[in-house]
């Protein structure tokens, strides 16, 4: 086993054996460490800007050792040197097309792009400074004030941050002021930082509703105080405090900068009302997308922490690891069968959320391929192929007809049938037990019911279909339990006419550790039907 | 590696961390063996509910099913419930095998081990502990796990008036939390978040619900976290800084607590006081930390190199998952285990 882990070593030039990383800056370099670390080929496609909005709370010093021995892992890569237009999947990679013109084949693509922060607000003097990673100059010991959580709660890193330099400040003599709303105390040491830093005299001022008033002094002298700040302690005293100090900063959350347009069109429903990136997906692994094989690490997800994002990118390259195991180990089944009633209208090439159904080009009349490590058997495809030319090998057509042909001979007066996702209801089933009028059939997902099989089952002796599918937003194949919210609707609109069983058929969306819920879901429907037909 | 102990890695503890290792060393072709105390495999996170309302809230809970589905499948691993570890035996250079035993049978047995995994998990906070707030003496007060299992059984409406009236609760942050008085001088990372999806998983199931947190500082961090905020806001959740020392219950059978509000002091009634109770480390760290020699750190949790080698303990072969390491979340704990195993393939390359 571990002679797989071998072959893919540094060595390897299978193309989709090796890694791409996007990007500039620090986060690309933790990005293309993290991936030699665990035996990947790995191409560094420089992007966007050389800074870097990674905010670290360690002390210089040994910021310094981490990056020298960052530094010596670092490889030389070489590589293109622009953003990838485009990337398409390929069987068990990414075709990446850059903006020189050239494509590459990669297994698989890490975006990690640097960030910026946004400006500070324009309602503050002009000379108040957003807070960066950068540390102000030791020589300048001075009175700071580290304004927090103005407009917006800051990101908790740049608030830690802000409160170690604060320290900073206060141990060589100078006196430091935090305004916040909300103290940030992140991680274990979070709390431990704070009280060191109020231990040691750093001032902390905690406002409500109204924000501190900021004003910039206009004395002649370059040595004297230069802003006034004016805030309503809620906490201590309630009364407004007025100090004098020579600069204040404010904490401005991180903004995404233009992504590379090949992941733009990629990941085209994973950005949220921000912009940013994947970074708590229904894999539940931060920086994992949608997509195997695609990663999102630092910044462009909006995580502005430099531990964090050593994180994300070790354990994406660990998942990176592994898919390129999976993919390029030999698949011994098909997982789906392609019949010759195929006449390539690309309707499953369109609606695949897992991207596994590829044109089989060449020949003029040949059907489509479907990648075997990258379909998930959803049988999204199955359902709305237009010919029935798909089917599922692990769920078959057939287990369905059967089903249909049993509940023509259905006995039972109140027979009712539910559809579940294996993943969801297909758990929760195992903790509770069904009652007796009830025909439970898992799925491969909601979203393989076809609206053909629904009609079948509905017209047999059955009461009822209640549809159990996984909640929205949490479904492995993305659109797969909407897909059998929208089939039902159009159905529903027909059924009165149809079967004269309005109300017959019902779709629910469900975990695996709803059991509980589960029979109440079932009851209640079961009821309702019984109660339509009486 | 040496042929002697096959490459095999030892996982201790079979919550979300040691699965979420497990699979991730499937995943790459090495083999793992998990020991695990209880009966069963997915830990605290396998009796937590679903926090899904018109849309999944990503509180993750379900990922423990998944990751269970993809190790108990795996060709490369061996799980052993109801056993626990009782000795480690090192070579000069790292491991080479440890001892567990059957807590049913006693039978001992030798596992090779190129590696060991330490994930034994968090202990939550026992409010009786502390004495305060009244929880197991006064009814009506219950912890953030408690109102899980409710949920979990779908029992949510034994917590609506007998009149049938809105349901009217309160959440209590950082109960033993952020408190230097019970050693606990941290934030446990999770319970503000999931005070937010307990309470608009609450409004879902029952709109006319009230709902009020009391909380020190909110903690919450990432994108999910301002929809979520966005979201309770939206929904009526109020949000009271400052969380009561005290809760009285009066007549009615309600609970009454005082808060400053604005300089004054205000009195409100609750039909339901909701703990948010933080974790503190596992009960069998002490003994873990005895067998394995691995240190631990002034909170009690496993020690790590450092911050930025936070998987690593100082003692060479052996890794630290999950929450044994200090409060974390499920996505944190995914994370987290992503990092041991970049770890512990980065080790087994060097030492080939």
């Amino acid at each position: 086993m571990l002679n797989l882990l071998k072959n893919n070593s540094l060595s390897c030039t299978v193309p989709n054996q090796s890694a791409l990383v996007v990007g500039n800056g620090l986060t690309a370099s933790i990005v293309v460490a993290a991936i030699k670390g665990v035996g990947l080929d790995v191409t560094h496609a420089r992007f966007g800007s050389n800074s870097s909005t990674l905010f670290h709370s360690c002390d210089n010093e040994s910021f310094i050792t981490f990056l020298d021995a960052l530094n010596e892992q670092l490889p030389t890569v070489e590589g293109p040197q622009w953003g990838p237009t485009e990337i398409v999947p390929s069987e068990n990679g990414f075709v990446v097309t850059f903006d020189s013109g050239e494509s590459h084949e990669f297994g698989s693509v890490f975006l990690a792009i640097e960030g910026a922060l946004k400006p500070a607000p324009k309602d503050l003097p002009a000379e108040v400074t957003t807070i960066t990673p950068d540390r102000p100059t030791a020589s300048v010991v001075s009175s700071v004030c580290f304004l927090l959580d103005y407009k917006e709660i800051t990101n908790p890193s740049i608030g830690a941050h802000s409160i170690r330099v604060a320290l900073e400040n206060q141990m060589a003599g100078g006196h430091s002021f935090v305004l916040l709303r909300q103290t940030p105390v992140k991680g274990l040491l979070g709390e431990t930082l704070y009280e060191a830093a109020r231990l040691a005299g750093v001032r902390f001022l905690r406002y409500g509703t109204e924000p501190p008033k900021i004003e910039r002094l206009s004395t002649p002298i370059e040595s004297s105080a230069r802003f006034k700040v004016s805030v309503v302690d809620i906490i201590e005293s309630g009364e407004e405090i007025s100090f004098d100090c020579d600069c204040v900063f404010v904490g401005a959350n991180p903004i995404i900068e233009r992504l590379p347009d090949g992941f733009r069109n990629l990941l085209t429903e994973e950005t949220d009302q921000q912009g940013f990136l994947i970074q708590d997906s229904v894999h539940c692994l931060a920086g994992k997308s949608f997509h195997r094989g695609v990663y999102c690490v630092g910044p462009s997800s909006g995580c502005v922490d430099l531990f964090e994002t050593m994180m994300t990118a070790a354990s994406t390259a660990v998942d990176a690891a592994a898919w390129l195991n999976f993919a390029n180990a030999p698949q011994s089944e098909e997982k789906m069968s392609v019949t010759e009633q195929c006449v390539r209208c690309l309707t499953c090439i369109r609606l695949c959320p897992h991207s596994a159904i590829t044109l089989n080009a060449g020949a003029s009349r040949s059907n489509v391929k479907v990648s075997t490590v990258r379909c998930m058997e959803c049988g999204i495809c199955v359902a709305e192929c237009p010919r029935t030319a798909l089917d599922l090998n692990s769920f078959l057509e057939d287990g369905f007809s059967s089903l249909i042909d049993r509940l023509k001979t259905e006995t039972s007066e109140d027979a009712i049938v539910v559809f579940g996702c294996y993943r969801s209801a297909g758990h929760a089933i195992s903790e509770i037990n069904l009652p007796r009028n009830v025909i439970f059939f898992p799925v491969s997902c909601a979203g393989r019911l076809s609206e053909s099989i629904l009609s079948a089952t509905l017209a047999t002796r059955v009461k009822g279909i209640l549809i159990l599918g996984c909640h929205h937003g949490n479904c492995r194949s993305n659109n797969g339990t909407d897909w059998a919210g929208v089939r039902l609707a159009n159905m529903s609109k027909r059924l009165g006419s149809l079967f004269g069983k309005v109300g017959a058929i019902s779709y629910k969306t469900l975990a695996p550790n709803e059991s509980a819920r589960m029979l109440r879901l079932i009851n209640n429907f079961s009821g309702s039907v019984c109660e339509i037909s009486n | 590696m040496s042929d002697h102990n096959n490459g095999q890695v030892v996982i201790v503890g079979g919550g979300i961390a040691g699965l979420a290792t497990a699979k991730l060393l499937s995943e790459n072709g090495i083999p793992f063996a998990i020991v695990e105390r209880s009966y069963k495999l997915g830990g605290h996170t396998k009796d937590w509910a679903c926090m899904a309302t018109d849309n999944c809230n990503r509180c993750h809970s379900c990922a423990v099913f998944d990751y269970e589905d993809f190790v108990t499948s795996s060709p490369h691993g061996e799980i052993l419930l109801r056993h626990e570890l009782f000795t480690v035996t090192r070579s000069t250079s790292g491991l080479r095998s440890v001892g567990i035993r059957c807590i049913d049978s006693g039978a001992e047995r030798e596992l090779p081990a190129t590696a060991l995994v330490l994930a034994v998990g968090f202990e939550p906070f026992d409010p009786i502990e502390k004495g305060f707030w009244g929880y197991g003496t006064v009814e009506g007060v219950m912890t953030l796990s408690d109102l899980n299992r409710l949920m979990r059984l779908d029992d949510l409406n034994k917590l609506r008036p007998d009149n049938g009236g809105p349901l009217n609760l309160a959440f209590f942050q950082c109960v033993g939390s952020r408190d230097k008085t019970i050693g606990a001088d941290y934030c446990s990372q999770y319970c503000c978040a999931a005070a937010i999806r307990a309470a608009l998983r609450t409004i879902h199931q029952y709109p006319e619900s009230k709902v009020a947190i009391f909380y020190i500082d909110l903690q919450i961090v990432g994108k999910t976290a301002q929809t979520l905020m966005d979201q309770a806001q939206e929904k009526g959740v109020r949000f009271l800084q400052g969380v009561p020392g005290e809760i009285q219950p009066i007549e009615d059978g309600g609970l009454q607590v005082i808060f400053e509000k604005d300089g004054q002091n205000v009195v409100e009634r609750f039909d339901w006081i909701v703990l948010s109770i933080g974790q503190r480390p596992s009960s069998s760290a002490t003994a873990i930390a005895r067998i394995t020699e691995a240190p631990l750190n002034e909170f009690g949790f496993f020690q790590t190199r450092s911050q930025s080698d936070p998987v690593r303990s100082p003692l060479n072969g052996v890794y630290i998952a999950g929450s044994c390491s200090g409060p974390a979340n499920i996505p944190d704990v995914a994370m987290n285990a992503g990092k041991v195993v970049s770890a512990i393939i980065k080790d087994i390359e060097q030492t080939i």
